[in-house]
């Protein structure tokens, strides 16, 4: 049996996940190499996986003998290190979102096309039980055709996540409603099954940003033990203690967007990055129900509008409680690093495309520069013709 | 004390709100309906009496000096042209939300108002509401610090009994459902965060996809 040898692009944070989940315990693939430019992601990483190559150069590691790259480096740099990935013969995973710019995934789907290798990117809410079920349930047709789409995003870990790191400078990110809602405009195009035509955007900065020194850091200020925003390490090593108040600081941390989508659909999504709790609630509602996840992970309602029961506020018709999975993100993280190896070993097509990839960013992109003007509606740019068509 | 006399234009359905005011223990008493419609004036005389007033012409019962208030409860598009009429008679007005269906409408409402020095009250009944005072007061307290963000969803599932079986689904009488039910909501938005909007964007595209499966929404019974 073919083992798939994997190189991890940035080995801690998000990426530590991949050194982990890309190490298959049937032997399908391994991770044979680690890039970071961090002393201490290396460190971590050459404890974690002593027999593993280590580097500081993305080039170091695309001249070895590896199968397969994950990109787990921070946005701006994917499409740069995608393209010199394919460059190199090499198949590739690229964590969301695909790039922080239209232009960048155009490129990265023209340079997949051109390599002959396989392409996937990281929506592993694509992957998530939860989101399955809805899914399953819009294309069973039980609530008719699907017509409305309403998300709310209550990100509690806004100021953790994205505010003491590089993801504040909107040149590193483009805007939280590219970075961190990418997942979310793809949980729409998938679960309707369309893409977005046109986009409206709205949003402002109004918690997060402020006066404070750009050079200015969690553990030498002195406010660290009364800030409620104090900084924070994650499971994969990583620690972000930039202040979340610096000057620099400049993406929004409350956003909106308004979709059209293909065929009419109308979708709208919301984020805050200052709310007390962690929490993605979607409605779907077509012509004969909507469904409801009442939380991230277990429980979803669908109601049916039937004339018996007009004008009455029903609770719900249905509850689908929806099995626990074990693993990073709701399980997804093991399931999806298989489906990479599925897709290279078996030819699988895998459930998160590029094209999504590319399609999520583009509504990311078109919608901050709507908010970032006057709020008014922009088309979402068509492929380029050396692509249309020929990616998935 | 002197009594209160009240008047009611637009009789029926959400005319009966007129009805919580009449109160003649307490000095207010309605006296006075118009409608279109025989029947609510007819129910209005049973219920309030042979010696009430009743017209067909909403004219004719601003023209009584015995009349001291109204309220419009007509449908939306006819706020302004009685409210207007109301206010320059004198009359004090409840004129049901939403206030008129224009910009416009709306400044001639407040300027008439202004004009002639009379009350002007609008029908936001959700500021009465126990939740949205409680929200309001919780707001107002400071507990949840300087409000940046409101979110509403707004699920109807009479839509289609109350907006689509008479006027309100034209535009010309209505504008738009976005006014007409929004009407409530976004003020009980404007009320609670203590600020008006400034600006808002416009939407994506009017929906005309009107392709629903009728055949299989009449099959769930």
């Amino acid at each position: 049996m073919k083992t798939i040898k994997v190189g991890v692009i940035g080995v801690a944070g998000r990426g530590a996940t991949f050194v982990e989940h890309m190490n298959d315990p049937e032997g399908r693939s391994r991770v044979v190499a680690g890039m970071d430019v961090s002393d201490n992601a290396i460190d971590m990483f050459k404890k974690k996986m002593p027999d593993a190559y280590a580097t500081k150069s993305v080039a170091d590691l695309l001249s070895r003998d590896i199968d397969a790259v994950v990109v787990a480096s921070p946005d701006h740099m994917h499409a740069e290190q995608v393209t010199a990935a394919f460059a190199a013969g090499k198949h590739v995973y690229s964590e969301k979102p695909l790039g922080i710019t239209i232009e960048q995934c155009d490129g990265m789907l023209e340079a997949w096309q051109k390599s002959g290798r396989q392409f996937m990117v990281g929506f592993n809410m694509r992957y998530m039980n939860i989101f399955r079920a809805m899914k399953d349930i819009a294309d069973s047709g039980a609530i008719g055709e699907l017509k409305a789409v309403w998300v709310r995003h209550f990100v509690g870990y806004g100021g953790d996540w994205y505010y003491h790191d590089w993801h504040a400078d909107k040149k590193n990110s483009t805007g939280l409603l590219l970075q961190k809602a990418s997942h979310d405009i793809d949980m729409i195009h998938w679960i309707t099954g369309k893409y977005t035509k046109r986009v409206v955007g709205m949003g402002a900065q109004m918690y997060y940003g402020g006066d404070k020194p750009n050079d200015l850091r969690c553990p030498a200020c002195a406010e660290k033990d009364t800030c409620v925003e104090y900084h924070y390490r994650d499971k994969g090593g990583n620690t972000m203690d930039q202040c979340v108040f610096r000057k620099e600081s400049n993406v929004e941390d409350v956003s909106t967007v308004m979709m059209e989508l293909d065929g009419g659909i109308q979708a709208m999504y919301t984020q805050c990055h200052f709310t007390p709790d962690y929490f993605r609630n979607y409605v779907f509602i077509g012509t004969e129900g909507r469904m409801e996840n009442l939380d991230d992970h277990s429980k979803v309602v669908v109601k049916y509008r039937k004339r018996s029961k007009r004008g009455k506020n029903i609770t719900s018709d249905e509850v689908h409680d929806i099995r626990p999975a074990e693993g990073g993100h709701g399980g997804a993280d093991p399931v999806i690093c298989r489906d990479f190896i599925d897709m290279i070993l078996d030819g699988k097509k895998p459930i998160s495309t590029p094209l999504a990839g590319r399609m999520s960013v583009a509504v990311g992109v078109k919608a901050t520069e709507s908010l970032r003007g006057k709020s008014m509606p922009l088309d979402i740019p068509a492929l380029p013709a050396s692509i249309a068509g020929k990616v998935y | 004390m002197k009594e209160i006399r009240l008047g009611v234009i637009g009789a029926g359905g959400r005319g009966h709100i007129s009805h919580h005011a009449h109160n003649p223990e307490n000095g207010v008493r309605l006296v006075a309906a118009a409608d279109v419609a025989d029947k609510p004036l007819d129910e209005f005389k049973q219920k309030f009496g042979a010696d009430t007033f009743v017209t067909k012409d909403y004219r004719e019962l601003l023209k009584r000096k015995d009349i001291d208030a109204v309220f419009v409860t007509s449908p939306d598009f006819m706020h302004e042209e009685q409210g207007v009429a109301a206010l320059a008679a004198g009359k004090a007005v409840y004129c049901e939300k939403p206030l008129a269906i224009t910009l416009r409408g709306c400044d001639r409402l407040l300027s008439t108002a202004m004009k002639h020095k009379t009350k002007l009250f609008v029908g936001h009944n959700m500021r009465y509401m126990a939740f949205v005072r409680k929200m309001k007061e919780i707001v107002d307290s400071g507990a949840i610090g300087r409000v940046t963000t409101a979110w509403c969803r707004h699920f109807i599932n009479y839509g289609g009994d109350a907006y689509f079986k008479d006027w309100h689904s034209e535009r010309k009488y209505a504008t738009g459902l976005l006014l007409q039910k929004g009407a409530h909501d976004i003020d009980v938005i404007h009320w609670i965060c203590g600020a008006y909007s400034k600006r808002v964007p416009r939407s994506v595209r009017f929906p005309c996809t009107t392709n629903a499966n009728d055949a299989r929404r009449m099959s769930r019974v």
